[in-house]
């Protein structure tokens, strides 16, 4: 256990003194005057707009982590080799992976948390609940549901791209497995979530509909269903959605992580 | 606390080749083992295997130990690889750590291997290859491992730094160090080792048992070698 949480300890190190974090952390705090400016170009509903552009920021910057950060971390240590440094003994393949993986997570929690607090702080100061605007319905932890949430989806994400580099053999077959999985997680999900509605499921044979249902269950929804919208846009949320959603996520990070361990316990390195 | 290394039979194929062909040694910490041979003979293979970074098809490799779940094992990697974004104290306190030692025998490692103290806190992105080395050397060294294998370790060395660090595993093998070296540069390994093992072609071709530590030695296991790589057997190592 101590080996997995110095692992951790050490990934986290390496993260926070990367260029490319220091990047997006500045990126965490112009989010909130970008988020202003563009609100600003409309006339209604700016708390709403400005919700909206906050989440769609915090999804790009948990993408660029995995990307720029995730990738490139674990890529270089496998394909540069960097890991047999630390692989003699005592420290097992499990204890390794494991410690990255949370060390990478921890990275990403920190940049999400500076999300949480400058989005909270945006909301906060430029919409005063009794003012002229209001918050159009937007409740007080808005800023801090969008980027918490975001955080949580982007774990199942961290977790398939954890099995991308253990399985592949170089940074370059690394980083082009992950920017499709990423791709492919945006975009499908919504198209097999509008292909499962009931006008067009009762158009399709029943194959094609468990077909297109099989699908859903195999790719991590990113954009959380209904979820992110009704974060942004103060819509209620029923508990058992919220719960599903969650479950979903944990256990695909669960089944993905498991992979990855599998298969990085018997690969050459 | 002493311990054997005892590899039966490996052989490890890449494809159509076979990198190991049924390499058996034993290795006592009593003594510094050398590995010595041209490239693709098999000697860093048999090191991955050893530290069981890749597989092998057949054989097998025990490790006696009186603690195995204390085992420690210092490692140096051919092609020295080191995180670019962290310092090389940070990187040695973390092997320290990994290894349960006090992370404050850090500076100790570093003075030991001759790391000038002005880039101790600097990141190893701005090391030269030597410095690069000696930062992997002292990974390798700290909290006291009970063995060090040690792949290439006076690869981009000076001819100081080379002699500081043969003194220094001199000194290590004295505070009851097990030591495996493998290197292309037969002066070193003579100076250094007790034995020496001749690799060619996947396999132990000779053990040379090293008595003077002399030029004259040096010289006799380079004609050996030659002699082993002009026989020529692809037959044997081709599948």
């Amino acid at each position: 256990m101590s080996s997995i949480f110095e692992t951790m300890r050490f990934t986290a190190l390496e993260i926070i003194r990367m260029r490319v974090f220091h990047v997006l952390i500045a990126g965490a705090f112009l989010l909130p005057i970008m988020a202003l400016i563009f609100s600003n170009l409309f006339l209604f509903d700016i708390a709403k707009v400005q919700a909206d552009v906050l989440i769609s920021g915090a999804r790009i910057l948990a993408s660029v982590y995995i990307l720029f950060i995730a990738v490139t971390l674990l890529g270089k240590d496998i394909s540069q080799k960097i890991c047999h440094l630390f692989l003699a003994p005592p420290l097992s393949r499990f204890s390794y992976l494991t410690g990255r993986f949370l060390g990478l997570l921890f990275g990403l929690f920190l940049l999400m948390l500076v999300v949480m607090l400058t989005s909270e702080a945006s909301l906060l100061l430029m919409f005063n609940p009794d003012g002229e605007n209001g918050r159009n319905a937007l409740p007080w932890y808005t800023g801090l549901s969008l980027a918490g949430f975001t955080f949580y989806q982007h774990i199942s994400l961290l977790a398939a791209v954890l099995l991308i580099c253990t399985w592949a053999s170089g940074l370059a077959e690394m980083l082009v497995f992950s920017v499709a999985i990423l791709l492919i997680s945006w975009v499908v999900p919504p198209i097999i979530l509008a292909l499962q509605s009931p006008d067009i499921t009762s158009q399709f044979p029943t194959l094609i509909t468990t077909l297109i249902e099989t699908i859903g269950m195999i790719l991590p929804r990113l954009n959380g269903g209904n979820i992110g919208l009704a974060l942004a846009h103060g819509f209620p949320l029923s508990f058992s959605n919220i719960a599903w959603h969650l479950v979903e996520h944990a256990a695909y990070a669960f089944v993905m992580f498991g992979l990855a361990q599998l298969v990085f316990s018997r690969r050459d390195l | 606390m002493f311990e054997h290394w005892e590899l039966n039979n490996l052989v490890k194929t890449y494809h159509t080749k076979k990198a190991l062909n049924g390499v058996s040694i034993s290795l006592n910490p009593n003594e510094i083992t050398g590995l010595f041979g041209t490239n693709g003979a098999g000697k860093s293979t048999l090191i991955k295997c050893m530290m069981n970074l890749i597989s092998f098809d057949e054989g097998s490799i025990h490790h006696n130990s009186e603690q195995p779940q204390n085992t420690h094992i210092g490692y140096l990697p051919e092609l020295i690889q080191l995180p670019e974004s962290i310092s090389a104290l940070q990187l040695i306190r973390h092997g320290l750590r990994l290894k349960q030692s006090d992370p404050n025998l850090a500076e100790e490692s570093l003075t030991e291997v001759g790391l000038d103290s002005a880039f101790w806190n600097k990141p190893i992105s701005t090391y030269s290859k030597g410095m690069r080395q000696r930062t992997g050397l002292a990974f390798a060294l700290a909290g006291n491992p009970s063995w060090l294998v040690l792949d290439e370790p006076m690869s981009g060395l000076d001819a100081m730094g080379r002699k500081h660090v043969l003194e220094l595993l001199k000194k290590r093998h004295k505070e009851q160090c097990g030591i495996l070296i493998c290197s292309h540069i037969v002066p070193d390994l003579v100076r250094l080792c007790d034995r020496i093992l001749i690799m060619a072609a996947g396999e132990v071709r000779e053990n040379f048992i090293v008595e003077k530590h002399s030029m004259e030695e040096a010289e006799h296991l380079e004609s050996r070698l030659e002699d082993w790589e002009k026989l020529k057997i692809p037959e044997a190592i081709t599948i």
